[in-house]
């Protein structure tokens, strides 16, 4: 069995502390570090890419929330917090796994036993070429309103950009991320995104049809229903990279 | 105002009915006398409206009965001499001669009714005064009781007590003498949170002794980031304040400001005696811009407390007092009543 490799994000040190030794008794999770801020802990996450983070909502600065927010792709999440309605909240509606500190140790084995049979490979490999470029299996983190998800990016089927932000398509929800269009094309995967005009990338593996348009523009018929007009431009591309 | 209206018009009424029955039942059905009756009862449902009309705009009802006794007489006077000169031709008809006796009898009737009339407004004014004074106080012991259960719910904060909870476990095995008097500190904090809210007031001692505790807690959580001082003059411990006024203001101090900081600040708890008023002072580390909503009400509901205690001279202000300093002021009066000794509820 390959272990998982936590961070443990949390700003008190005796909560930091207690997490780590009811952790001991899973050996399955390695304890890679700790940090006390977010900005901490988005440091060190560069160096140890963590499987899984151990995550406290309420921080001096950033909250683990903004964290999230604030980063490209994240590992796996238990969010835990001693009591803050709204998070709570926010876990509820948006089916996440918590842990309510003082943290039982049978509900973190039961939250362990989840990690471990999460089905995706934990740990996405980007090409060598491109080492920031983002995978199907990057996972990121959107939240709008009281809701958030953890989004795997081969589950959206449509980015559509909407001023400064970017609108994304998944499983009947679309939410807001705080990137632009522009920003995000380089970093995804172009064998799995194509931008068919300025305004939308669709995701290749959700199209289910192509139809010739007027003038060879190409549309395209998405699995959620959304009907994507090529450019002239980039349905010539789609044409030679499908013939290809 | 419909009972107004209803008692003046069955009122004047029968006053009519009366002065025309007497003069009939001794020299029968006459129509100067019906017509006197009309008129009478109709001249004093006018007049007597403008005479409240008066009373109210010019608000009589606020005068203190010296003042209010002589304007009534004499307002009384005027009212009947106008009725008098509105029934005069009926009456010199049905007085054929020999004028002056009853005319003055009938004068100093009329005089009688609207002094009668004048008698029935002011009480009913007065009663009805009565029961909205007993609704106000009423309502105000409901707005304590009110006041009392959120701030009982604030001060068991579940987020603190829980995250305290936390820090205890992880404590237990690192020092166990330490969270042994952590547990004891906790409990006592709960025991004084629960009894204290049945109280109105407490001495600053008990209250500062309360504040202690929270802040031993808080250091837990937040160990070196939560630095404290408290500097209290001797004669300010005796002053009765609302129970966890204190605990609250230092509460929202870390809340909003030192938690909110990577490496932490002060928190400073001052008290000073000027006059017969104590003057708290919570000062600490951090900038008004990071208040948030709840701080905002939990302010407001200490402050609402002290007013309903201590009346309008209570007072509590939040401002910048620094480049990176937020200050807490409070002002509580001495009560009116003798000081009740140690923690007792006040009636």
């Amino acid at each position: 069995m390959s272990r998982l490799r936590a961070l443990i994000v949390d700003d008190e040190r005796l909560a930091r502390k207690e997490l780590r030794r009811l952790l001991q008794q899973h050996p399955e999770i390695e304890i890679a570090g700790e940090a006390a801020t977010a900005r901490d802990a988005r440091k060190m996450m560069l160096d140890l890419e963590p499987d899984v983070l151990f995550l406290d909502i309420q921080m001096p600065g950033e909250s683990g929330f903004d964290l999230l927010t604030s980063l490209d792709s994240v590992p796996l999440i238990v969010f835990t917090t001693a009591y803050d309605e709204y998070a709570l909240h926010a876990f509820e509606v948006s089916a996440l796994d918590y842990l309510l500190k003082p943290i039982e140790p049978g509900r973190l084995a039961r939250a362990v036993e989840r990690l471990l049979s999460t089905p995706p490979p934990t740990r996405p490999t980007p090409p060598i070429s491109n080492p920031r470029q983002l995978t199907e299996n990057h996972r990121v983190f959107v939240a709008e309103g009281e809701r958030c998800w953890l989004v795997r990016l081969g589950e959206i089927q449509l980015f559509e950009s909407a001023g400064n932000s970017t609108r994304v398509y998944f499983a009947n929800e679309k939410p807001l991320i705080a990137r632009t269009l522009v920003d995000l094309v380089p970093r995804l995967d172009e064998r799995v995104f194509f931008q068919a005009n300025r305004h939308q990338i669709i995701n290749v593996k959700a199209i289910r049809s192509i139809q010739v348009w007027f003038g060879g523009r190409l549309l395209a018929r998405l699995e959620s229903g959304h009907e994507v007009t090529l450019s002239r431009r980039r349905s010539r591309e789609f044409r030679e990279r499908m013939t290809v | 105002m419909r009972p107004y209206w209803i008692c003046q018009v069955t009122g004047w009424s029968l006053m009519g009915v009366v002065t025309a029955a007497i003069p009939t039942l001794y020299g029968g059905l006459r129509w100067t006398v019906v017509g006197r009756a009309v008129v009478g009862a109709v001249l004093g449902i006018v007049l007597t409206d403008q005479f409240r009309r008066h009373i109210l705009k010019r608000g009589w009802l606020r005068l203190s009965p010296a003042q209010l006794v002589p304007r009534i007489v004499v307002a009384s006077l005027a009212i009947a001499f106008a009725m008098m000169l509105g029934v005069l031709p009926f009456l010199l008809l049905i007085i054929p001669r020999d004028r002056t006796g009853p005319l003055a009898a009938i004068f100093a009737g009329h005089v009688a009714v609207i002094l009668g009339w004048s008698v029935i407004y002011l009480a009913v004014h007065y009663l009805r005064g009565l029961r909205g004074a007993e609704t106000d106080r009423w309502r105000l012991e409901v707005a304590m009781r009110d006041t009392e259960l959120r701030a009982l719910r604030a001060q068991l904060n579940p987020h603190f007590l829980f995250n305290s909870l936390n820090s205890l476990r992880g404590l237990v095995t690192e020092d166990s003498t330490r969270a042994q008097n952590a547990v004891t500190g906790l409990a006592a904090l709960l025991r004084f949170a629960l009894l204290s809210s049945r109280a109105r007031t407490i001495t600053l001692d008990r209250e500062l002794e309360a504040t202690r505790h929270y802040l031993e807690l808080e250091s837990l959580r937040l160990e070196s980031r939560l630095r404290y001082h408290i500097d209290v003059e001797p004669q300010t411990l005796g002053h009765l304040v609302p129970p966890m006024l204190v605990q609250t203001l230092v509460e929202n101090a870390i809340k909003h400001g030192i938690a909110r900081l990577a490496d932490g600040g002060t928190v400073r708890i001052e008290a000073r005696k000027r006059a017969h008023d104590l003057h708290i002072r919570v000062t600490n580390t951090g900038s008004l811009g990071s208040l948030g909503e709840s701080g905002g009400i939990g302010l407001a509901n200490s402050l609402e407390r002290l007013r309903l205690i201590f009346g309008d001279q209570a007072q509590l202000t939040l401002a910048a007092s620094g480049l990176d300093e937020v200050s807490c002021d409070v002002v509580v009066p001495t009560p009116s009543a003798p000081a009740v000794p140690d923690g007792t509820a006040q009636p």
